[in-house]
């Protein structure tokens, strides 16, 4: 019978399941980033904390009397942290076990951190990289054994999970998303760009007190939701073009690839032709249409998604629709907001100009030579918008200089596909040396 | 396969499952208060943490007006509350769970209520934490074949 000792056993497996987990990573420490091993050592606090928490309740049931509210208190509580545990199975153990440096672009760790430290300053952020076999591209915090055991007197210690697909680990389509899209959500979190937002509660849905006619809670709550999810994307992508960039842009249409379509609006982001907009104004506006080679591929952009913004909502869910498109509304309204909170709240030397092009076409230039361009000029290094930028204005051209001094074919599938691994590891290696001679923000 | 990104939100844990996980620990204190009447700090933080979930950020809200954080927050509860007590109005569904968050709250202080509306409160706090669905459902996917 399902009762209180069968949730408890049910609960006691589970448990186990995570211990397991934990035990597996740590028997191989030499793997273990150090993100990983201080994430270890709080999950130990955490697993240690569930489970005294947990004994300490239900023997404290043994007081009540009534046997029937004793064995529904102890079912509850069991329901309780299973919940709880399984959130941990789920969020925890895939960052635990797809970080292993074949899985994970290391070489941008210390971009990373930096990046990190840059837009979330004065906080104990551990971030921690890892990949999935999936093409997942995530940014989340970890629960920390603090907020997981709500003990307000823990260490103040939180975890930044950084998801990238493993298959991708040395594109350079990968490195723009990780470090422009993906850390312009940690700049939004950090400054309230997306949540400054006050969004009116549509008229129709409204009473005429000015408050939510409940009838419409639903549509509502959905409203509400694609308002602060689509604000976000938005906001980041703001943040990623300020960051880094046209390749910002460029990288964005690879990534999406044929996996999404390019006027499909999803749940948790607008479709791909009204960010490609937003990005290609976001550049245009800040000069970079003018630059040489990448600047007509910006206007090109502008051009082709001109009405991007204005086409209705196309949603798959037929309920959301309605919701969706009020948010659209009111979200198209505050753009030019969004763009002047984040260039206020990113410090002047983060945010890249067209002054940068003059290095992103010398290093363009030895990446066609099939040299690294982690070095501009002697004990300089480029930064890591440079780099990027300049990769990939070689794939612009179709890599075909690279390919005449490697030897390889530019003019096959089969041959295109290898010239741009070869320039994907000139990259990384780019931004080695990049780090070893101490990249410029 | 569909390229997934997920964006970063202000919480480590899902904002449902924190509520419910506080919501569960207070009807443990609830349930043990009973018992004996007498209440841990532990258990009592345990009810000051569920009375600061419960409460809405304001008397009014879903008012045109507010914040995106705001109503984030306090739609979820009003539409949970919308299960639990009856009532056609955003205002007075606010108005019963900061009564349940003040109970809770002169419990976390020591004060004492009347056996009755500790009862009263209990049941309340598990109606409310059933119409939170959980935050991970367990399902067995079923992949149809469409023309579509």
């Amino acid at each position: 019978m399902w009762n209180a000792d069968q949730r408890r056993r049910a609960l006691s497996e589970r448990l186990r399941q995570l211990t397991d987990a934990v035990s597996g990573v740590e028997s191989q420490p030499e793997v273990l980033t150090t993100g990983q091993k201080v994430l270890l050592d709080d999950l130990d606090v955490a697993i240690q904390g569930i489970t005294t928490n947990f004994e300490e309740t239900w023997h404290d049931f043994e007081k009540v009397r009534d046997l029937q509210e004793r064995e529904r208190s102890r079912a509850e509580l069991c329901l309780n942290f299973e919940e709880l545990v399984q959130t941990l199975i789920k969020e925890i153990v895939p960052v635990m076990t797809g970080a292993s440096a074949s899985l994970v672009p290391v070489e941008l760790e210390p971009v990373v951190n930096d990046e990190v430290t840059a837009a979330a300053p004065g906080r104990n952020l551990t971030p921690i990289l890892f990949s999935t076999p999936d093409f997942r591209y995530a940014i989340k915090l970890l629960p920390s054994s603090a907020e997981i055991l709500a003990d307000e007197g823990a260490k103040n210690q939180e975890f930044l999970s950084l998801c990238t697909p493993a298959i991708g680990r040395d594109s350079i389509a990968l490195h723009a998303v990780l470090l422009g899209h993906e850390m312009g959500h940690l700049r939004d979190w950090q400054n309230d760009v997306s949540k400054a937002f006050d969004p009116p509660t549509p008229q129709k849905w409204r009473r005429a007190d000015g408050e939510l006619d409940l009838a419409h809670d639903v549509a509502f709550e959905a409203y509400v939701n694609f308002v602060a999810d689509w604000g976000e994307e938005l906001v980041s992508d703001i943040f990623s073009c300020l960051r880094l960039g046209p390749v910002a842009l460029l990288a964005f249409p690879e990534v999406v690839g044929a996996t999404a379509h390019m006027n499909h609006d999803s749940l948790s982001h607008p479709a791909p032709d009204r960010r490609i907009r937003l990005m290609a104004e976001m550049l245009t506006e800040t000069g970079f249409a003018e630059v040489e080679q990448v600047g007509e591929v910006v206007k090109e952009y502008a051009v082709t998604y001109a009405d991007a913004w204005q086409r209705a909502i196309d949603l798959r869910d037929p309920d959301l629709r309605e919701a969706a498109q009020e948010a659209w509304r009111v979200l198209r309204n505050e753009i030019p907001a969004f763009k002047r909170r984040c260039i206020a709240s990113m410090p002047t030397e983060r945010i890249v100009t067209p002054d940068i092009w003059e290095l992103a076409l010398k290093a363009r230039n030895r990446l066609r030579e099939g040299l690294p361009c982690g070095e501009h000029s002697a004990g300089h290094a480029n930064s890591i918008a440079v780099i990027l930028n300049a990769a990939w204005m070689v794939k612009i051209e179709g890599l075909v200089a690279l390919a005449e001094i490697i030897g390889g074919e530019a003019a096959t599938t089969k041959g295109i596909g290898k010239v741009s691994q070869v320039l994907d590891g000139l990259v990384v290696k780019s931004i080695e040396i990049a780090n070893m001679l101490g990249r410029p923000v | 396969m569909a390229t997934i990104h997920e964006s970063v939100r202000s919480n480590a844990l899902p904002r449902d499952l924190a509520l419910r996980m506080a919501i569960g620990r207070a009807i443990d204190a609830l349930v043990l208060y009973s018992a004996g009447h007498d209440l841990s700090p532990t258990q009592a933080q345990w009810l000051k943490r569920a009375a600061e979930l419960l409460r809405p950020t304001s008397d009014e809200p879903l008012k045109t007006g507010g914040s995106l954080a705001n109503f984030r927050n306090d739609i979820g509860l009003i539409r949970a509350a919308k299960s639990v007590w009856d009532s056609p109005e955003a205002r007075s569904l606010a108005a019963k769970l900061a009564e349940a968050a003040d109970d809770l709250e002169k419990l976390s202080r020591g004060e004492v209520l009347p056996d009755e509306d500790v009862e009263r409160l209990k049941e309340s706090l598990r109606a409310f934490r059933n119409a939170i669905e959980p935050s991970i459902p367990i399902m067995s996917e079923r992949i149809e074949k469409t023309h579509r």
